[in-house]
């Protein structure tokens, strides 16, 4: 029952990816905008994803959810997500379902986790509504088997999508369709996921979301260009949550909204998530945004991640010169003055990545190796907090004292007054 | 630790501002941008090619023809042969040569009339686009109305009235068919009034005329390029048809006049096909290749719509899992 | 509804242009049209001083009114229907000629439109959701060339294979006038079908390519829309996504083309029916043209207008029925 080698699947582990390789195959060069990422979410957990344009967040969150356009190929890698136990799960009452899966080649290469069965069928029914999480113990006998999203075939994504794993987009004028009210936008999804459910009962599940997000159920006749931006981002919310999904991925969300909204959005979000218990996967180029809402902060740059750590520590103690650019980059509101540095440069051409580490024509206390060879994730030397970084600066074999934070603090700032002291 | 050169920050974003480089290198450019979306483009090469074709018989062509397209002789609806290479009309004249000068009327008579239309729109489209208000509203009233107007109708109607000949057709398409490219420039006009490259323009004291002709009309060329090419479609059929209904000169040789003798001397009936058939074909391929370089602009423009082809080498290298 | 309004109100606007166009024409032309016609009609026959009369009359050249009082006379006459008389079938009054002529143009026209539109919208929608396989690749550009025929030419080509050299479908007609009586029979039915699918046929090929193209365009930007991509990641079914969400947006363009394309589409019906000698409206203006009878003219014009405009009319309606966007007021 116990499965060794994942040990922390037992516990908590709700999406797990792993080496993840997304390309654009462009007719001008191969951009690769997705390399070697490698993340875990915990169930109930928010983990944000920040980075600038063209870091690749955007591309990743499309790779999870299988919604990459051509020339977009994914390229390598697995993305195992563990659904809860068997029973009680999935409702399927359509012959959509496929036989079991032992019999279906689009699985065969599917990443097992040791157990004797093989993959667990996606058969057995789920409530409409989800018990609330508590720690770990909602855990049943039964084995947890991932399932590689990567190796399904169009039937089973389609019945995967939305139902576990659900997706908001950054523009919701754009991603409501112009010509049907809202209501018909939730029905359709109820109607194609849970087809048993009859038409009152949707409608009245219409009226819960759309009270569960703070809109006032009459507008469920308006078209989408009839709402404010506040509400057609709260609408779209309410979709996503229509079949109370495990995994919500919410890529820059508020960018389009003035900050007010922004911030009863966010509210909103995490209101929802403490009563319905999913799990986030938050992406933004707005750093100071994830240090409130996050847990974990993974921060990618030119499609690698470089940094991971708890919110608390990321704040305390940014490692990468380019954490430490990016939440120095906004000033604060209190505090003496001091001279504001950017971090000057531009991303690289994802093409052709510069040897070595990608941030190193940029970074301020970048030496020799930094150009030749490619830092990997590990553990910030020395730390035991659980903070990972990619960075030769931390890695005992080539820098003997990890720089601090105020050695940071002073190379930028050096940076900003036009020389570089290391 | 080391000192390092670091480079100075780079500026900030750069501001947009308008093109200063000198006229000619910007027309250079332009020509240049022409021959290579020419080329680059399947469609539009083909296209171009076609047209080419057209328009090189009808400069060159009437020199090389033997007849005199108007020359009667005593052989009747002669059918092909090594002397008539197209056979002969009821009165003995040579379809060929026939044909070949109807290409250059046919051809240029199209070209220029296009050209007019073209151009009229633009001064209609641009100038509501910019000025707005009153200006506006009225001239879009006018192109509103023009439009909604069946074009053909109209255009018969006219013709019928005033004295027969290919300025009255000229003129006459003119007049109805100017109103489509200038409800698209005006649209377009419009909402690059409100860049701020022209409001730039507009702080820097420049005349209203050079913002316009200047700094909106260059961003808005492939546009223009776009609708004449589509307008000298429609006029080409549209001067055949009215050719073909007799609302021409009849002594100017050109290809719809050549299928308004046909349908008189009941060519048809007669099964003389090779009256009538070559004319419309000339109709249809210069048409087509008109259609070509359309569509290939609207590749061009909208990235989207260009045929995905498949990438080569990169693909073979790839690990085995592919998926989107 | 006020969208709506201005909409009713622009119509009876482009109205008036239509038939005030349609006034001061004759007025307009250089010559005397009247002396010209008269030394032609002299040719075929005695003119009689009536006819003399009609025609001066028509053209405004006898009366001592001046223009606005011979304007609003004329409006009065329309109001009336009264179109005058023609000059080929003089004195029959024109609208009689036409009443009878239109019938066979609108079942033309309207099972020939309705057809290549629907038929065009479902190729179209085929074709950019199978982009880049078999049937786009070959469907296409074939669509371009079609395209690019001028119709009057497809007609002719089409009798000439079909009626002279195969003999499928008759040269000429609107039925087997010869041998069978207009009235409500399955004869009478079957003989007009037979008539009317060698131009309804033409029409609908010559047309088909139109709607495809842009139709098809259209969905190969509609399906990069982010509402496409999202109602993908909610796992709605391909038809479901295809139609609701795609198609039903990428067919607005398609909508607002028809009301332009009308124009072009009554024209390319005047043609083919002027080929096929087929007894509509087309046919009739073409006879007119040719025997010079101007009142006929004149008034199968201010007739196609009418009806162009009214069809204009309903396709946008259909437009404000279709968008929901559109019955909003908009700000410029």
């Amino acid at each position: 029952m116990v499965t060794g080698i994942h040990a922390n699947a037992l516990t908590n582990t709700l999406l797990e990816v792993k080496n993840l390789n997304v390309d654009y195959l462009a007719s001008n060069g191969t951009v690769h905008a997705v390399t070697d990422v490698s993340f875990t979410l915990q169930r109930g957990q928010i983990l944000g994803l920040a980075g600038e344009s063209g870091s690749g967040k955007s591309t990743l969150a499309y790779a999870i959810t299988r919604l990459l356009r051509p020339p977009a190929m994914i390229t390598g890698g697995e993305i195992l997500y563990y659904p809860r136990s068997s029973q009680g799960r999935y409702h399927r009452g359509t012959t959509k379902v496929p036989t079991p899966h032992h019999s279906t080649p689009a699985l065969s290469g599917l990443e097992v986790t040791g157990g004797p069965q093989g993959p667990q069928p996606l058969g057995a029914s789920k409530n409409g509504k989800r018990e609330h999480i508590n720690g770990g113990n909602g855990r049943s006998e039964d084995e947890e088997q991932p399932i590689d999203l990567l190796q399904l075939s169009q039937a089973q994504l389609q019945d995967i999508r939305w139902d576990e794993l659900a997706i908001v987009f950054q523009s919701a004028m754009n991603a409501l369709n112009p010509v049907m009210t809202v209501r018909e936008q939730i029905m359709d999804v109820l109607r194609t996921h849970r087809p048993h459910m009859g038409q009152d009962s949707r409608k009245q599940r219409a009226i819960e979301l759309m009270q569960l997000v703070g809109i006032a159920p009459d507008r469920l006749r308006s078209y989408p260009h009839e709402l404010s931006g506040g509400m057609r981002q709260r609408a779209i919310i309410a979709i996503a949550l229509a079949l109370s999904p495990e995994i919500l991925i919410m890529d820059e969300p508020t960018t389009a909204l003035d900050v007010v909204v922004q911030r009863e959005i966010l509210t909103e979000i995490m209101r929802l998530r403490e009563k319905l218990a999913f799990s986030v996967i938050f992406i933004t180029h707005d750093l100071s945004l994830l240090l409130e809402l996050a847990d974990n902060v993974a921060i990618m740059y030119a499609g690698r991640i470089v940094e991971e750590a708890s919110r608390r520590e990321l704040y305390l103690h940014p490692r990468h010169p380019y954490s430490y650019g990016l939440l120095n980059s906004f000033p604060a509101l209190h505090g003496p003055r001091r001279r504001m540095s950017g971090i000057p440069g531009s991303p690289p051409d994802l093409r052709a990545a510069p040897p070595g580490c990608a941030f190193h024509p940029r970074c301020p206390l970048a030496f020799d190796t930094c150009r030749s060879v490619l830092p990997s994730l590990r553990p910030a030397q020395g730390d035991e907090s659980g903070q990972h970084v990619a960075c030769h600066l931390y890695d005992p074999r080539f820098s003997e004292v990890p720089p601090s934070t105020s050695d940071l603090a002073r190379a930028y700032e050096a940076l900003a007054e036009g020389r570089s002291v290391q | 630790m080391q000192t390092q050169e670091v480079p100075r920050p780079t500026s900030a974003a750069p501001i947009a501002h308008p093109p200063s480089n000198p006229l000619h290198t910007r027309l250079l450019s332009i020509l240049l941008a022409i021959w290579r979306a020419m080329t680059l483009n399947r469609k539009v090469a083909a296209g171009c090619a076609i047209v080419g074709f057209f328009i090189v018989v009808g400069l060159f062509g009437p020199f090389l023809v033997p007849y005199n397209p108007n020359a009667t002789s005593p052989l009747f609806i002669a059918p092909p042969s090594a002397a008539h290479w197209l056979g002969t009309t009821v009165v003995g004249e040579d379809i060929f040569s026939q044909l070949i000068y109807g290409t250059r009327t046919s051809v240029f008579w199209g070209l220029a009339t296009g050209l007019l239309v073209t151009v009229l729109s633009v001064l209609v489209g641009l100038v509501a686009g910019y000025f707005g208000g009153l200006t506006d509203d009225s001239l879009t009233l006018v192109t509103n109305v023009s439009l909604v107007l069946p074009a053909l109708p109209l255009a018969i109607v006219l013709a019928a009235y005033f004295p027969r000949g290919p300025l009255t057709i000229s003129m006459v398409i003119v007049i109805t068919s100017w109103a489509w490219q200038a409800r698209v420039l005006r649209s377009q006009t419009l909402s690059l009034r409100s860049r701020e490259f022209v409001t730039a323009a507009r702080a820097c004291g420049e005349r209203t005329w050079r913002i316009i002709f200047f700094e909106i009309f260059p961003n808005e060329i492939s546009l223009v390029v776009a609708g004449f090419v589509s307008t000298t479609i429609f006029i080409i059929l549209a001067w055949a048809a009215l050719e073909f209904l007799g609302l021409g000169d009849g002594t100017i040789p050109s290809w719809g006049g050549i299928l308004y003798w046909a349908q008189q001397a009941g060519a048809l009936g007669g099964g003389l096909w090779w009256w009538f058939i070559p004319p419309g074909l000339c109709i249809a391929t210069l048409g087509a290749g008109l259609a070509l370089i359309n569509f290939g602009i609207d590749e061009i423009a909208d990235p989207r719509l260009r045929p995905e082809r498949p990438v080569k080498a990169a693909n073979a290298r790839r690990n085995s899992k592919q998926t989107t | 509804m006020r969208h709506v309004i201005r909409r009713i109100l622009f119509y009876i606007f482009a109205v008036w242009v239509a038939i005030t166009i349609d006034f001061f024409i004759p007025r307009l032309a250089p010559g005397d049209p009247v002396a010209a016609l008269v030394g032609k009609m002299s040719t075929k026959g005695y003119v009689t001083p009536e006819m003399q009369q009609t025609l001066s009359a028509m053209f405004g050249l006898n009366t001592n009114d001046p223009l606005w009082v011979q304007y609003f006379k004329y409006l009065g006459n329309l109001l009336h229907g009264n179109f005058g008389n023609s000059i080929q079938y003089f004195p029959t009054p024109v609208m009689k000629i036409i009443g009878q002529d239109i019938g066979w143009s609108i079942m033309l026209g309207g099972v020939a439109v309705i057809i290549s539109f629907t038929l065009g919208c479902l190729l179209g929608i085929l074709a950019a959701w199978k982009r880049g396989k078999t049937l786009d690749t070959v469907l296409s550009p074939a669509m371009n060339f079609l395209s690019a025929i001028p119709y009057f030419w497809l007609s002719l080509l089409s009798l000439y294979i079909f009626s002279y050299l195969l003999n499928w479908f008759p040269l000429s007609g609107g039925y087997d006038s010869a041998n069978i009586d207009p009235g409500w029979s399955f004869e009478f039915a079957g003989s007009v079908i037979q008539y009317a699918f060698l131009p309804a046929m033409t029409l609908v090929i010559a047309s088909l390519a139109g709607w495809m193209l842009t139709m098809r365009n259209s969905m190969i930007t509609t399906l990069s829309e982010d509402y496409v991509l999202m109602a993908k990641a909610k796992g709605l079914s391909q038809r479901r996504i295809m139609f609701r969400y795609a198609a039903r947006n990428a067919v607005l363009p398609n909508i607002t083309g028809f009301a332009i394309a009308i124009g072009v589409i009554v024209g390319g019906q005047l043609l083919t029916e002027m080929v096929f000698s087929y007894p509509g409206i087309g046919y009739a203006l073409f006879q007119a043209v040719n025997q010079q009878d101007y009142a006929m003219i004149q008034a199968i014009f201010l007739i196609i207008t009418l009806a162009v405009l009214g069809a204009n009319f309903l396709a946008d309606m259909l437009y404000v029925f279709l968008d929901p966007r559109v019955r909003v007021e908009r700000s410029a």
